[in-house]
């Protein structure tokens, strides 16, 4: 597996400046956590990584190599994305949504490849979507829907995988559930970078913290490394107190 | 239904609409004796009436029928919307202007091939002139809106043409394919537009996995290795190719281009890119249908293809519009 890297990575549309000198690296097998609040360049930085966004300077690579070197399919077999928009313009099946996530690896081939089915069976199965397979995606509820588009990024079997807000809109069992699976996927190896504005699961649910305020990196570690009230105070502008409980962070809000 | 079962079925059926439309017309002619003259050779009258005549006219109408199916669903799939067709870019609207141009000028008498010839022509200027946008735009939305402007100026052009027709013989004529008809179609006409709907259905046949992995969006589609601008180009380029062969062989035909793959998406389980070949299969299957309704229908003048296919087609598309939930389905 690669490492991705950037390298004072920035981006800038007109006068604004959405991201300025990021620097960062993401490692296999681990949850990083994008947080900050909104407008702070969280999901344009997950958009430069996946190549749809080139940067205005700096660079970030795959392997040693520029991103914008690879062609769109090779891109596409080393990660997979998870949009903020989950609506879907036509009501298909749920295994036909999911398989959809095999587009680059099964390009080439008319039918799924051994490997392919394999990738497409563990992803219904850790997603806990066997039994509403043949179901129209139409008659799903949100967190299932949240669910089936988390599997069709997992059926790319990429070892990245970003994913802008996956909780959002989810209610608590909802948001455990695909929390679970997440960690699932880390163990198995994938790098799963996350936009996240829950900062309580954040800090409880990731290895690293990327906090991000105005473009801008302020920090880049683990949680016990990087959470401080200060640096809440810092990024969210909010006043906040930390108890750790058994390696549970309790967080509260002032 | 499968794919394969679904295929077999509409083949079956193209085959029984394209000998019926062979047997029907003013004329009775006996089933047999159709039979007889389509597999035979030899001068009569009902040869004559069978091939040169209404044979053409069906194939004309099945043709029209599948490229406007095919470009309809194809289209739908690539901009993810349910109430585009053809003529949402433009092309079916340029290709009009051009044969009515060459209306206008008289030249239609010159030779048999300059109308078809002038349409397709209009069909592939507004082709090019949108691959070309397309190929530079990241939005759809900007490209449907370049395609309403392209319309409504080539709409503007064949309004203006008709309004000042010298020659009410000219009007007629511009009525006649503002109106859309297979009439007169002749076994040269589609012939003629023979290579271009090979053109148009080949490149197509390479796009059906990208028009399924748009489902999911654009952003997503090109994160799982789309080639978005390409696929849109040729998506672009095969509807414009096809919708240029269908309005050079019958005029302007509507609304065929968007209930035929509205039947047909949940016959796929709403796959986009599975539905673009059945949709033009019966969107073939509908326009021999309603050009058969035509000639059996008890009317001094013969109505036109283009009207018939928006009485049948409209109040269809009406109610799939209205019962449609919330996926556009």
């Amino acid at each position: 597996m690669g490492k991705i890297q950037g390298q004072s990575v920035s981006y800038r549309v007109g006068n604004s400046k959405l991201l300025k000198n990021a620097s960062f690296t993401l490692n296999e097998g681990e949850i990083v956590s994008l947080i900050g609040p909104n407008g702070a360049g969280k999901s344009t930085l997950l958009k430069c990584i996946l190549g749809i966004l080139k940067p205005t300077s700096g660079i970030i690579t795959l392997n040693g190599k520029d991103i914008h070197t690879f062609n769109r399919t090779s891109l596409a077999r080393y990660m997979s994305y998870l949009s903020q928009d989950k609506k879907l313009a036509w009501p298909g099946k749920v295994k036909n949504i999911v398989a959809l996530g095999r587009f680059s690896a099964d390009i080439d081939s008319t039918k799924h490849t051994l490997a392919g089915q394999s990738a497409l069976d563990n992803a219904m199965e850790l997603c806990q979507l066997n039994n509403i397979a043949n179901r129209s995606v139409a008659s799903l509820s949100g967190g299932e829907l949240a669910r089936v588009q988390f599997a069709r990024a997992i059926a790319s079997n990429t070892p990245y995988l970003l994913a802008d807000e996956p909780l959002a809109s989810l209610d608590l069992k909802h948001q455990k559930k695909l929390l679970k699976i997440m960690r699932t996927c880390a163990q198995q190896g994938t790098c799963n970078l996350v936009v996240m504005h829950e900062l309580p699961l954040a800090v409880n649910f990731s290895d690293r913290l990327i906090w991000l305020k105005k473009g801008e990196i302020v920090a880049e570690g683990t949680v016990e490394e990087t959470l401080t009230p200060e640096r809440i105070f810092e990024v969210f502008e909010v006043q906040s107190q930390i108890n750790w409980n058994n390696g549970f962070c309790d967080l509260s809000f002032n | 239904m499968s794919e394969s079962k679904l295929y077999i079925v509409l083949t079956g059926v193209s085959l029984i609409v394209i000998f019926l439309g062979c047997m029907v017309g003013p004329t009775q002619i006996p089933i047999i004796t159709s039979l007889k003259t389509i597999f035979s050779v030899g001068p009569s009258v009902e040869h004559t009436i069978v091939w040169e005549i209404r044979m053409p006219r069906t194939l004309a109408a099945y043709l029209v029928g599948m490229c406007l199916g095919a470009s309809g669903a194809a289209l739908q799939g690539l901009l993810r919307n349910p109430l585009a067709e053809p003529g949402v870019l433009g092309v079916s609207a340029c290709a009009s202007l051009g044969a009515t141009i060459v209306i206008y000028y008289g030249l239609a008498q010159s030779s048999v091939y300059s109308v078809p010839l002038a349409a397709v022509t209009g069909a592939l200027v507004g082709t090019i002139f949108l691959a070309f946008i397309a190929k530079n735009v990241d939005s759809v939305t900007t490209l449907i809106l370049i395609g309403v402007g392209i319309s409504s100026l080539a709409g503007a052009g064949m309004a203006l043409l008709t309004s000042i027709a010298p020659n009410p013989f000219y009007l007629s004529d511009m009525v006649t394919w503002m109106l859309g008809s297979v009439a007169n179609t002749s076994m040269v006409d589609i012939l003629l537009c023979a290579p271009l709907l090979f053109l148009g259905f080949l490149i197509l046949l390479g796009q059906q996995k990208g028009i399924s992995v748009l489902t999911l969006g654009e952003e997503t589609a090109g994160t799982l290795g789309l080639n978005l601008p390409r696929n849109r180009m040729l998506i672009v380029l095969s509807t414009g190719v096809l919708t240029g062969a269908a309005v050079s062989l019958a005029g302007v035909i509507g609304f065929v281009g968007i209930v035929a793959p509205h039947l047909i998406r949940p016959l796929v389980e709403h796959d986009p890119g599975k539905a673009v070949f059945p949709s033009a299969l019966l969107a073939a299957i509908i326009l021999v249908v309603a050009d058969m309704t035509i000639r059996l229908l008890p009317t001094d003048t013969e109505i036109k293809l283009g009207v018939i296919a928006a009485l049948i087609g409209a109040p269809i598309f009406m109610m799939i519009v209205y019962r449609r939930n919330s996926f556009n389905g």
